[in-house]
């Protein structure tokens, strides 16, 4: 009787064992997805490092998401944490991280690298971006924002417009951030020398990185001015400000990427 | 100051006023029992070493179990304070308090066991199935459901389970495991084997995840499209171990469906692990060799969690798990993509009176391991792909290399002295993401006096020389023991190489019984705690740190 029960557990197991798997073809891999239109533009911020070996991959992810959709995704890359190089710790290459890219990384609650933040959410691993601002560009936009950024030298000169679908008290951030910026670069088991670096963030033009109060009402034209000097060792026409506004609760309402240009 | 003691007090207090008692409930006599594990620490910011009071002044992991063992049947829960985790229990999801752990046994019959609630289980070595808990590291993945266990057919051991895994605080219902496990010892049903001294057994395990499709989805960057992920993922363990007398082998090779994660890029590609052990002892003497190959065996119960949370299964650690200190500076961690591993250890006993015995007896112990990635990893292959083709006998990059000899020899009948070199190679980007190859020499003394049957000195000193990293490395130890109580202990871990930093400690333990307190204030330097293959980032601290074990 025992040797019988036992015969039947064992039995019962094995014949799960066959009908528990569900292996897919390669046909099979990939499902469409509806395309969305929106007004949102999405900002990823993007926690990496020079020394971080997986985080070429998620800025091949970014590649991927720019192409997809345009100027209704912005990434910035916020070099931090114990895989970044300090800025001006090397005469050999350019360090990329800013001493403000650590606290903002703390903020966030960032534990590993890679890791981004998609509109102010919480931390996500690479594999989740795509996934997230699809979702976040569903959700409809209550402002625009538009403005332009000209400089001479070092010296530049923003004007910002927020056009508001309803009234709301939070702030506005604006970040500066580089492209095409030329510096080492792990890359798996691989140092790479000459890497290029793009979205890299460089400074904030608002004392707090996360902005200043901004408020507003209903069908309102916000129209803000501010000045911003560059590090003499930036490239401002590779240049373009980055600008975000929240609301209250601390929810992204919109974004926006402005080049900046040189003043005729 | 005024925190400590309260919380020093308050140990105390409890410590003498619980003890285990019987009760008899319904006829039957029950015994009531419990144990408090409690690590605190009193934090102090020091900019030298990078210690913060980010996280508050008090920190503490805390845990109190009882239970009642009746004649066929126990019950108990256990308390978990984690609201103001220790330094390093910082994942997202860790914090929290609660009753997270409760559960009730019973044995109905003879030879069938059933659990209700939360358990632990391992099938085999743990390579398909191994839900453990490892305080050090924070890893809890108990089952919550249930499990039975049936011992009824001789030489037989059956096991079936189901249920949600612990996360943190949360079990998600979405996400379930069942499996079986069967474990038979031939030599029960063998009369000839009986006979002799050949033992021979076999076994094997099959586990079961259901997963629902990832929320958000798995997107392709760059196009609209998602991954179609396979609902149902499990795997399979076959094993067999054959001993006589002194000689032990032991082989398992394991198999896991389709299942695409965070920890593959999300490809397509089975998993699979085989390993063999061979081992002697007898005579004084002792060999044993290991090698093990495991290609994209991480199993999760949920496909997009990282780090050290949402794990079904466990591969265990193939290299030499040191416990002094500049030895385990540079610990190995099992790399979840595939490795090649192997371990070797040789050791003998010289006796007494014999030319390298001497007078009272020499231990000489050679030990060596080596871990290898595979020559391509699953994570370099794009997504929903069949993943990286890794020829079964080839092997990628050496990252790991450790080969040491130990000599333990009794110098007098009070005075023992432990000798140790070891020679190591680690691949630090490798392994822990980023830094250097490092090529280390380490020298290790550790000496032992008897003073008398009251009184015990011991001191260690070690040394550590490389080129790399953060260079050479001192480390000494004394410790003072007063029979049967106390012990007294100073160390400093001094960065002579590069930083010329001190990481020092002074500590008092107590021993009364079921109790075990530890105080001591110092500073611990950051980095990697690892345990059974699987490390944790520990930054460095300074402070007043308590710790108080208690079992009753």
């Amino acid at each position: 009787m025992k040797s019988k029960f036992a015969l039947i557990l064992a039995g019962t197991a094995a014949l799960s064992c066959m009908t528990a798997c569900d292996d897919i073809n390669e046909a099979d891999r990939f499902v469409p997805v509806q395309p969305v239109e929106s007004n949102r533009t999405v900002l990823l911020e993007d926690y990496t490092g020079q020394l971080c070996r997986n985080c070429p991959e998620a800025h091949e992810i970014i590649e991927g998401l720019e192409k997809q959709y345009g100027d209704r995704f912005i990434a910035v890359s916020i070099h931090a944490g114990s895989f970044g190089v300090a800025a001006g710790s090397s005469t050999l290459f350019e360090g990329l991280m800013q001493p403000q890219g650590t606290g903002m990384a703390d903020k966030r609650g960032i534990t590993e690298y890679p890791q981004g933040v998609i509109d102010g959410g919480k931390p996500l691993g690479r594999s989740a971006w795509a996934a997230s601002v699809l979702s976040a560009l569903e959700i409809p936009a209550t402002c625009e924002i538009s403005g332009s950024v000209t400089y001479t030298g070092s010296d530049a000169t923003i004007a910002i417009d927020l056009l508001l679908g309803e009234s709301f008290h939070g702030k506005i951030g604006m970040w500066v951030v580089e492209d095409n910026i030329v510096s080492i670069q792990q890359n798996g088991a691989q140092l790479v020398m000459q890497y290029t670096h793009n979205n890299v963030w460089r400074g904030s033009v608002t004392p707090d990185v996360w902005g200043e109060d901004v408020s507003g009402n209903l069908g309102e034209k916000e129209e803000l001015a501010f000045n911003y000097t560059l590090d003499k060792t930036w490239k401002p026409e590779n240049c373009k400000l980055v600008v975000f506004v929240t609301n209250n609760n601390g929810d992204y309402m919109q974004a926006a990427s402005i080049p900046f240009k040189a003043a005729e | 100051m005024k925190r400590f003691l309260t919380a020093a007090a308050g140990l105390l207090a409890f410590g003498f006023g619980m003890q285990a008692f019987d009760a008899e409930i319904l006829g039957s006599k029950v015994e009531f029992h419990g144990s408090l594990q409690t690590d605190m620490l009193f934090p102090e910011k020091d900019d030298a070493i990078g210690s913060k009071t980010d996280n508050g002044k008090f920190n503490t992991n805390t845990y109190l179990d009882l239970w009642a063992q009746g004649t066929q049947w126990s019950a108990g829960f256990r308390l978990e304070y984690l609201e103001h985790p220790l330094p390093g229990f910082d994942d997202p999801g860790f914090k929290g308090w609660g009753v997270p752990y409760f559960y009730i046994k019973g044995r109905p019959v003879d030879g069938l066991e059933i659990t209700a609630g939360d358990f632990y289980e391992q099938f085999g070595s743990g390579i398909v199935f191994r839900a453990y808990e490892d305080r050090a590291l924070g890893i809890d993945n108990a089952v919550r459901g249930g499990r039975v266990r049936v011992t009824a057919l001789k030489g037989v051991t059956f096991k079936a389970l189901a249920g949600f895994q612990r996360r943190y605080w949360y079990w998600s219902t979405r996400y379930m495991t069942a499996g079986a496990d069967i474990e038979a010892d031939l030599s029960q049903w063998w009369k000839s084997l009986a006979k002799s001294q050949w033992r021979w057994t076999l076994g094997g395990s099959w586990v079961y995840n259901r997963q629902p499709e990832p929320d958000p989805a798995i997107m392709v960057p760059g196009e609209n499209l998602r991954l179609n992920t396979p609902r149902n993922v499990s795997a399979f363990d076959a094993r067999t171990q054959l001993s006589y007398k002194g000689f032990n082998l032991y082989g398992e090779w394991a198999h896991k469906s389709q299942d695409p994660t965070e920890d593959n890029n999300f490809t397509y590609k089975a998993g699979n692990a085989a390993m063999l052990s061979l081992g002697w002892n007898g005579g004084g003497k002792t060999f044993l060799v290991q090698a093990r190959r495991s290609d994209n065996m991480a199993y999760r119960f949920d496909r997009t969690a990282s780090g050290n949370s949402g794990f079904i299964n466990n591969l265990p650690p193939f290299t030499t798990q040191h416990t002094y200190t500049l030895p385990s500076l540079y610990p190995y961690a099992t790399q979840l993509a595939g490795e090649w591993a192997f371990q070797g250890e040789a050791a003998v006993l010289f006796k007494r009176h014999t030319p390298l015995g001497g007078r009272y007896g020499t231990r000489l112990k050679v030990n060596a391991s080596l871990a290898y990635t595979l020559p391509h990893a699953d994570k370099s292959m794009p997504l929903g792909s069949n993943g990286a083709s890794n020829a079964f006998f080839k092997t990628g990059d050496l990252i790991y290399r450790d080969v040491n000899v130990t000599v333990e020899k009794r110098l007098s009948r009070p005075f023992t002295l432990t000798l140790m070199y070891m020679n190591q190679f680690f691949d630090k980007a490798a392994i822990q993401g980023e830094g250097d190859r490092i090529h280390a020499n380490i020298f290790v003394a550790d000496g032992r006096w008897t003073i008398s049957p009251k009184y015990v000195l011991r001191a260690e000193l070690q040394y550590l020389n490389t080129k790399q990293d953060d260079r050479d490395w001192l480390d000494g130890l004394v410790e003072f023991t007063f029979a049967p109580h106390w012990t007294l202990a100073a160390s400093d871990l001094w960065n002579v190489g590069r930083t010329n930093t001190h990481y020092y400690n002074f500590g008092v333990t107590g021993s009364f019984g079921p109790q075990r307190f530890t105080v001591s204030y110092g500073r611990t330097r950051a980095g990697f705690n690892c345990s059974g293959g699987v490390c944790r980032w520990v930054p460095a601290t300074r402070g007043f740190a308590i710790g108080y074990n208690y079992s009753f």
